[in-house]
């Protein structure tokens, strides 16, 4: 047995681990409310994709950009199919890939994804439009 | 004897800080990559959470999936109703968009929804309208 009182060294080192899985949290706090920023500006910015939107909401068809509107549907309609895909964590990468492969960049490969995601949702919302007027008609 | 004690101690204390040394390195190579990995985990959930919240369990998957029946008719119609309140309201305005969605019985996640849901209808109309102007101008109409 050491001739050491070796409890002051215990001490610090309890105390270091302490204060080091402190720093190592508090690192954290901060990294973790960053990031919760970025993913909210990226899913805000993946749905109203600033420049994509507004280009797409005011293009005019011309002889230059004829082929790049048809090339938006071929896209939309391609995109369909993944729809249902969406809960596997790649999808989004296969979003960007796919419009890639048809000439898009990111930002508008989000937009046309979107386009996609809510022209089902109107058109389901659309074909019923008529059906739920009969019920509220037949209830008044 | 006594100097040799001071040799002993002097030492120790060297091999104490080599000790202590490597062992700071150690330490901020571990923190680095558990941060890492735990930054990546962080990363990872959130964006899974706003994929769910924006497309899986979302009410976009709801309203493209909704079939009308007696008892949700008048919360069906209401959508149409909002859909054409919406136009007035600029997007970053989520307050607005709130209120609105709010007068016609909805919660925060659907109002955003049915907002959205304008926007993109606007887009989709407009492409759909220049759509065959395009292929005029492709096939040589125009």
């Amino acid at each position: 047995m050491s001739g050491f009182n070796m409890l002051p060294v215990h001490g610090r080192i309890d105390a270091l681990h302490g204060e080091l899985e402190g720093l190592f949290n508090d690192a954290l706090k901060k990294e973790r409310v960053e990031i919760r920023a970025d993913e909210r500006r990226a899913a805000l910015r993946s749905l109203y994709s600033t420049g994509a939107l507004s280009t797409f909401s005011a293009i005019r068809a011309n002889q230059d950009n004829a082929k790049y509107i048809t090339r938006v549907f071929k896209l939309m309609k391609a995109y369909d199919d993944i729809h249902d895909r969406i809960e596997d964590p790649d999808t989004m990468e296969t979003v960007v890939s796919m419009g890639k492969a048809s000439g898009f960049d990111e930002d508008e490969s989000h937009c046309i994804y979107n386009l996609s995601r809510y022209n089902v949702a109107i058109n389901n919302l659309n074909s019923q439009k008529v059906i739920a007027t009969d019920y509220i008609l037949s209830d008044a | 004897m006594t100097g040799c004690v001071c040799m002993g101690a002097i030492e120790a204390n060297s091999r104490i800080r080599q000790k202590l040394e490597a062992f700071s390195d150690d330490m901020q190579q571990a923190f680095n990559v558990a941060y890492l990995e735990i930054v990546a985990d962080v990363r990872k959930d959130v964006e899974a959470t706003y994929l769910n919240r924006l497309y899986n369990n979302s009410c976009l998957t709801r309203f493209s999936q909704m079939e009308v029946c007696q008892d949700n008719a008048v919360t069906f119609n209401n959508i149409f109703k909002m859909l054409g309140e919406c136009d007035n309201i600029h997007p970053a305005d989520t307050e607005a968009i709130r209120a609105l969605g709010l007068k016609y019985g909805y919660n925060e996640e659907e109002s955003l929804c049915i907002y959205n849901m304008r926007r993109f209808e606007i887009t989709i109309d407009h492409m759909r309208s220049q759509r065959t102007k395009t292929l005029d101008i492709l096939t040589g109409g125009v």
